[in-house]
């Protein structure tokens, strides 16, 4: 949509944002890093879709006094051979996503159960205001790099209290796991917490149309950690926790309690990892005596030849 | 009369190509000339054949609707995702449309800051419309592995819209049917999730893939709305009797 070092000027409020790179892009549209004209660095989100745009605009607006919500600056039209595109501009935030966390870095039991505590609280306060975050899910928490602050993104899906759903990602939400069908909020609000507490535990995402929840919750028995942790998840994915203050509660017990050192490591894991490396020495080891037979026998022939 | 409004939508799922009836592109015009959304979802296999894509995209231009292709473990996403973006497109053009002929401007002439209102009402609607979405399945060969999980995808997206406000309908055409017929309808237009999810059970798979004539029947299942031709009737009979 837009290139690096492009300037995008607003149709209707004329600031202009210079592109510096290109930060993702999803079905709705792309965010690229910009600079603005007094040289802050902030994202900007662009979309052909007007009322996406404009619907979390919006929402980012009515829930700034809220700590962990990016501030959104300026909403406008950028127009572009001949297409329209809408744009907002917030603040860039630098850092990893859980999910990328999931994939590359290492995290502590203690941390983990610390960021569900503080998501508990974002979504508790979200919800006091009159909106539902619908769509958690580890791309959408953010974890600031220095101050180690939590954060979502993406708004889109937000909805006013009462209103039906418009976005949400199968795996953390619970009517598409057969698990407990009800529209308590609590409830949904539990289980999706756990699942992401789960996901960040056991170092992968599941999806419902392939893995059912028992298999989640037979993985979860496996690991190695606190028994009260595995036990207060498992109840919540079965939807057996009804109660938002009940589970954090008991996360907070567990955090007090947790080793501060204790690393997520996934034993099975690990062990494959081992097996791959000594099977590959095995291979080099292998290769090398076969190059070495065949060295000699070229300079056996070589010799033989030569003789002859 | 009644002032609610309704949605309808014909949801088609498949992982191939038309191979047997009329041409569902034409179909698709003559549905969306009825006032019918017709949206597609295409399953891929890694190996991404044009073809199929190609006519999954015309199918769904022709019938006013958004189509997306996916592989088949993202289906839920894909199919709650296709329907919200189709109702949504819909409320827009007719909201866009009333903004234009009261006041002479579209949501675009409208500064960015003042849309919010007119999205909030777009939203509104989203929310109280009732939808009738007749969801059609290739139950062709080539979806046996794929047809478990399309099951729980279809039922994912009934509950998904039943948390709105209005009533969602769904009604489930498989295509081929059984003993050589084109089409099977296997859930006429329910507001029951377990009646919903027993009709499931009875897919049949195997067949041709006749994508055209499944359209057609899943329009004739939309149009053939019994309670205002009811209605239709008992108007008739109280004008007769005022004269």
């Amino acid at each position: 949509m837009l290139q690096i070092a492009e300037t995008v000027m607003g149709k209707w409020n004329k600031n202009k944002y210079t592109v510096l790179s290109k930060l993702g892009e999803g079905g709705i549209g792309a965010v690229y890093k910009i600079k603005d004209m007094k040289g802050n660095v902030r994202a900007l989100k662009i979309s052909k879709d007007i009322s996406s745009i404009t619907r979390e605009f919006d929402m980012m607006t009515k829930l700034k006094q809220l700590k962990n919500v990016p501030r959104a600056y300026d909403i406008d039209d950028y127009k572009k051979s001949g297409n329209l595109y809408y744009f907002f501009v917030m603040d860039y935030l630098e850092g990893y996503n859980i999910k990328e966390i999931i994939r590359y870095n290492k995290i502590k039991v203690k941390e983990i159960i610390g960021i569900g505590i503080i998501l508990l609280n974002i979504l508790e306060r979200i919800y006091k205001m009159g909106y539902i975050y619908v769509d958690i899910k580890p791309d959408n928490i953010m974890v600031d790099k220095r101050g180690k602050k939590i954060r979502f993104i993406d708004f889109g899906g937000v909805i006013e209290k009462g209103r039906g759903v418009k976005e949400f990602t199968p795996a953390y939400s619970i009517f598409s796991w057969d698990v407990y069908l009800s529209s308590d909020y609590d409830t949904n609000i539990v289980f999706s917490v756990a699942m992401v507490i789960s996901s960040m535990l056991l170092r992968r995402e599941f999806n419902p149309l392939v893995h059912n929840i028992d298999w989640v919750i037979s993985y979860i028995s496996y690991l190695t950690i606190d028994n009260k942790l595995k036990k207060c998840l498992i109840k919540s994915l079965r939807g057996e926790i009804n109660q938002i203050s009940n589970f954090k509660a008991e996360l907070n017990r567990l955090f007090k309690e947790c080793n501060p050192s204790l690393v997520v490591n996934n034993n099975t894991n690990s062990k494959m990892k081992a097996n791959k490396k000594t099977k590959s020495r095995i291979d080099v080891f292998f290769m090398f005596s076969l190059g070495l037979f065949f060295l000699v026998t070229i300079i056996g022939i070589g010799i033989f030849f030569l003789k002859g | 009369m009644d002032k609610t409004i309704e949605f309808r939508q014909i949801m088609l799922i498949t992982d191939g190509e038309s191979n047997e009836g009329m041409d569902p592109i034409t179909v698709a015009k003559e549905g969306h000339s009825k006032g019918i959304t017709i949206s597609t979802i295409g399953i891929t296999n890694k190996i991404a054949d044009e073809r199929p894509l190609l006519e999954i995209k015309a199918i769904a231009e022709a019938g006013g609707g958004v189509w997306e292709s996916t592989n088949v473990q993202n289906l839920t996403m894909a199919l709650s995702m296709v329907t919200v973006k189709s109702v949504y497109k819909t409320i827009e053009e007719a909201v866009n449309k009333e903004l234009k002929d009261l006041i002479g401007t579209g949501l675009n002439d409208m500064p960015p800051q003042s849309r919010n209102k007119v999205v909030d009402m777009i939203d509104r609607i989203g929310d109280e419309i009732n939808i009738k979405c007749c969801v059609l399945i290739d139950s062709s060969s080539s979806m046996t592995n794929k047809m478990d999980m399309a099951k729980k995808s279809i039922l994912n997206l009934f509950r998904m819209l039943n948390q709105r406000k209005g009533i969602t309908e769904i009604a489930v055409i498989s295509y081929p049917g059984k003993n050589q017929e084109q089409y099977d309808v296997l859930c006429k237009f329910t507001e029951d999730i377990t009646l919903l999810e027993q009709s499931l059970y009875k897919i049949q798979i195997g067949g041709n893939t006749p994508t055209g004539p499944a359209i057609k029947s899943a329009i004739q299942l939309l149009s053939n709305n019994f309670d205002t031709e009811l209605k239709t009737e008992e108007e008739m009979f109280f004008k007769s009797l005022s004269v």
